[in-house]
């Protein structure tokens, strides 16, 4: 007969139950202010007393001229914003007198979050950027996103899941 | 009788013991010395000999006007008021010209002309992350604070802060 193999109940402390990942393709867009979708993943946990551990590190590239965009970040959760942070990049506000070359920003953005879901359904995780303003596209490289389940054990979380803590 | 559960001790490597996350609210500032981002929290190890790792994201931006000086901002993580982590100029602001210089413009066949600039309001991403050693099961207030060097204000926005208990055997291993 085979083993059955040793689960979270049986052990104190917190268990990793799953890990995925994903390389997000580079996106190259004119963007002025909308969030535009960079990739995404899905994720069914397996206990519903779970949290979710979510890293997501990247790079955000804007140009500017005269005018200076501002990067944003968004993670999204079943197509409802979880975090965001503004101002992962911006090279600043120049002005000139005469004419002038402009340059391009970039900035290594990287977003750590936890989420309590209280369920086994699947959820949907997409990494979202903008800038606000500004000639020149959005460019978005070299994006990877992790997700681990981790069994919960000796941690709980509210019912926004923004919040975990109470071991 | 209930069954005991298993424990780190007879698992070979390292375990997950506990782990936390809150947001941090913004803060806004320009004073030189250490101000809080945000809430603190109190951990308390379950082992002494695990190790607890703290990660910190979130973005810098400086909305003032460069100078010629040296400006930055940086960010430390704090453990029982005790320093454990500090990135010095995590964003910084070092101008080497501002105001007017003069100038050939060829294409006029202008001489002195004069050439005005300036910059403000910069933007970096935050991304802070070290591991220690507690030694106890005491209770570790851990708390993020920021400075800026220069009278800049800078916003530190939209921060996020993980604290993790990390089983000690099995972690660190070279």
């Amino acid at each position: 007969m085979a083993l059955t193999k040793i689960t979270k109940h049986i052990i104190h402390g917190a268990t990793i139950v799953q890990v995925r990942y994903k390389d997000l393709s580079d996106v190259d867009v004119g963007n002025s202010g909308a969030e535009q979708n960079w990739g995404n993943m899905t994720i069914t946990p397996q206990y519903a007393d779970s949290t979710t551990d979510a890293m997501f590190s990247g790079v955000v590239s804007t140009e500017f001229h005269q005018d200076s965009p501002t990067g944003t970040i968004y993670m999204d959760v079943d197509g409802s914003n979880v975090y965001t942070i503004s101002h992962v990049t911006r090279q600043g506000n120049t002005s000139f007198s005469y004419e002038q070359y402009g340059n391009r920003d970039g900035s290594s953005v990287l977003m750590h979050h936890r989420l309590r879901f209280g369920d086994t359904n699947q959820h949907n995780f997409t990494i979202q950027a903008s800038k606000n303003n500004g000639s020149g596209n959005l460019r978005l490289y070299d994006g990877f996103l992790l997700i681990k389940e981790i069994a919960a054990g000796v941690i709980a979380g509210n019912a926004s899941g923004t919040y975990i803590t109470d071991r | 009788m209930a069954l005991t559960k298993v424990t780190k001790h007879i698992i070979y490597g390292s375990t997950l013991i506990g782990h936390f996350g809150h947001d941090l609210s913004d803060y806004s500032g320009s004073s030189a010395s250490w101000q809080n981002w945000g809430e603190d929290y109190n951990y308390t190890p379950q082992y002494a000999d695990s190790n607890i790792e703290i990660t910190c994201t979130g973005s810098a931006n400086d909305t003032s006007n460069t100078g010629t000086g040296k400006q930055r901002g940086g960010l430390r993580i704090l453990v029982n008021t005790n320093q454990q982590y500090i990135q010095e100029g995590a964003i910084g602001v070092g101008a080497t010209f501002q105001g007017t210089t003069h100038y050939y413009n060829p294409r006029f066949s202008q001489h002195n002309a004069r050439q005005e600039f300036h910059a403000s309001n910069f933007s970096t991403a935050i991304y802070a992350n070290c591991v220690y050693a507690p030694g106890n099961t005491n209770a570790q207030n851990i708390r993020m604070q920021v400075y800026s060097y220069g009278s800049h204000n800078i916003n530190w926005r939209d921060g996020y802060l993980t604290i993790s208990e990390l089983s000690g055997p099995g972690h660190n291993l070279t």
